[in-house]
């Protein structure tokens, strides 16, 4: 009997106890509500990412940065605008093609790119170190953006991503070998004697990289997409290299450092994929 | 000699060299050796350099001693006595033919050297060229009594690259 009675003392104090507790325990606030209600919209846009892969948009389009770079360069040379015109595009020949499709409203999106390159280095002074390097191949990128500003704008966006790449392509230089104790003397009278001309040809070399990338899509008129990407870029290996080193790499550029850094303007074809949402974002 | 040659807008210098330091040490016996090398008390006569097809070309214009730096083939960055051997552009092996005077009374002594090295070619910018570079570098033959190449990358900043041992 004393036993059951000390039971329901027990159980009585740490009733009372559990009801001063609860008491304690200090109601949700307006400022708590919104404090929530703002973490759960940051989460959102997580969630979103994690969602099943909804296709949104497709861009078809095209690097335009060789286009560019020929145009800007050629008033700094030191001959005419034409001529400097016509020895960049006579040396560097580039083509790519881009593709993005974007996913769960303009969130993220899957890069991929496929581009040709020809580019011909010569020696600014024949004279003295003649050479010529030339350098053709193949390359592709693919990769995946974020869109930092996907809450805010309906079909811009603020990217952050990564690539990876890769090419095959050939190389060979053309240079003289100066020696006169091996027999190879200087004449004047020509560039490239054969007497003393050396090719060193390399075939079937491979060679890949990664890129981390930001940039900006903005839709200029109806379905055409304007934008730049900025590229941080490192060389992962080159295969097949044996007496010639790279000294480019098509789709990576010149090869200088273990760093690179480059700046490509596009202009892409935007497909619609699904339905534009309503109300609630900045659109043009 | 650095491959490349100066030109106005390049600001790239090589650290790689085309030609191989050489210098004559005396063959004595370990016991003696163990303070360092003797130069060899020697003189070179010429020097040929064996050009593939039959052709011998004489690169050395002047006797050359311990104590002298032959002009063309020797500067302030090699010890006296040391000279500069250039190496066959266009392939992978260079031979030479040494043609000495050693001994008390001289007596003339002729010698033959190959060696052979990988060459790795790299361009620079269109202004400062390409670069070459000879790595691997090991002995094919020799007549000598002994020799050993002291690292197996051409520098330019390398005092000594070929060691050569006679008596």
């Amino acid at each position: 009997m004393h036993t059951q009675l000390g039971r329901w003392a027990v159980f009585m104090l740490l009733l009372v106890w559990a009801v001063q507790v609860q008491a304690q325990v200090p109601r949700p606030t307006r400022e708590d509500s919104i404090a929530v209600k703002k973490m759960l919209d940051s989460l959102s846009a997580f969630k979103l990412l994690l969602a099943v892969p909804r296709p949104y948009a497709l861009r078809v389009g095209t690097d335009v940065s060789y286009f560019l770079n020929g145009v800007f360069a050629a008033p700094f040379g030191a001959e005419s605008l034409s001529d400097n015109l016509q020895r960049f595009y006579s040396s560097v020949q580039r083509a790519e093609v881009s593709a993005e499709l974007v996913f769960n409203d303009n969130l993220y999106a899957l890069a991929a790119d496929v581009g040709y390159a020809s580019v011909t280095r010569s020696s600014a002074n024949p004279r003295q170190t003649a050479f010529q390097y030339r350098n053709t191949g193949s390359y592709f990128r693919l990769g995946f953006d974020y869109n930092f500003f996907q809450k805010t704008f309906d079909d811009q966006a603020v990217n952050l991503g990564f690539r990876y790449g890769r090419t095959t392509f050939s190389h060979d230089l053309i240079a003289e070998r100066l020696s006169p104790a091996w027999g190879y003397v200087f004449d004047p009278s020509k560039n490239f004697p054969d007497d003393y001309e050396q090719t060193v040809p390399t075939e079937r070399l491979s060679a890949g990289w990664i890129e981390i990338v930001t940039g900006l899509r903005v839709r200029i008129w109806r379905g055409i997409v304007g934008g730049y990407t900025f590229r941080v870029k490192t060389m992962l290996n080159v295969k097949g290299e044996n007496r010639l080193l790279a000294n480019e790499l098509p789709g990576f550029g010149a090869v200088r450092g273990a760093l690179k850094i480059s700046f490509n303007y596009h202009l892409y074809y935007q497909i619609p994929l699904k339905k534009k949402r309503g109300l609630g974002k900045i659109s043009q | 000699m650095p491959l490349l040659l100066a030109c106005e807008d390049c600001v790239y210098v090589s650290r790689n060299n085309t030609e191989a330091a050489v210098r004559f040490y005396a063959l004595r016996p370990a016991t003696t050796v163990r303070n360092g090398l003797a130069p060899a008390r020697n003189a070179v006569d010429t020097i040929f350099t064996l050009v593939p097809g039959g052709r011998r070309i004489r690169i050395f214009p002047a006797i050359a001693t311990e104590a002298t730096r032959p002009a063309g083939y020797a500067n302030e960055s090699i010890p006296p006595g040391a000279f500069f051997l250039p190496t066959n552009p266009a392939r992978d092996t260079s031979s030479y033919l040494f043609i000495l005077r050693t001994g008390t009374p001289a007596r003339r002594r002729v010698d033959t050297l190959t060696f052979a090295y990988d060459r790795k070619l790299l361009v620079i910018t269109p202004n400062c060229g390409y670069d070459q570079q000879l790595d691997n570098v090991r002995i094919v033959r020799h007549t000598f009594d002994s020799i050993a190449f002291f690292n197996t990358t051409l520098f330019i900043s390398d005092s000594v690259n070929l060691r050569i041992f006679i008596r």
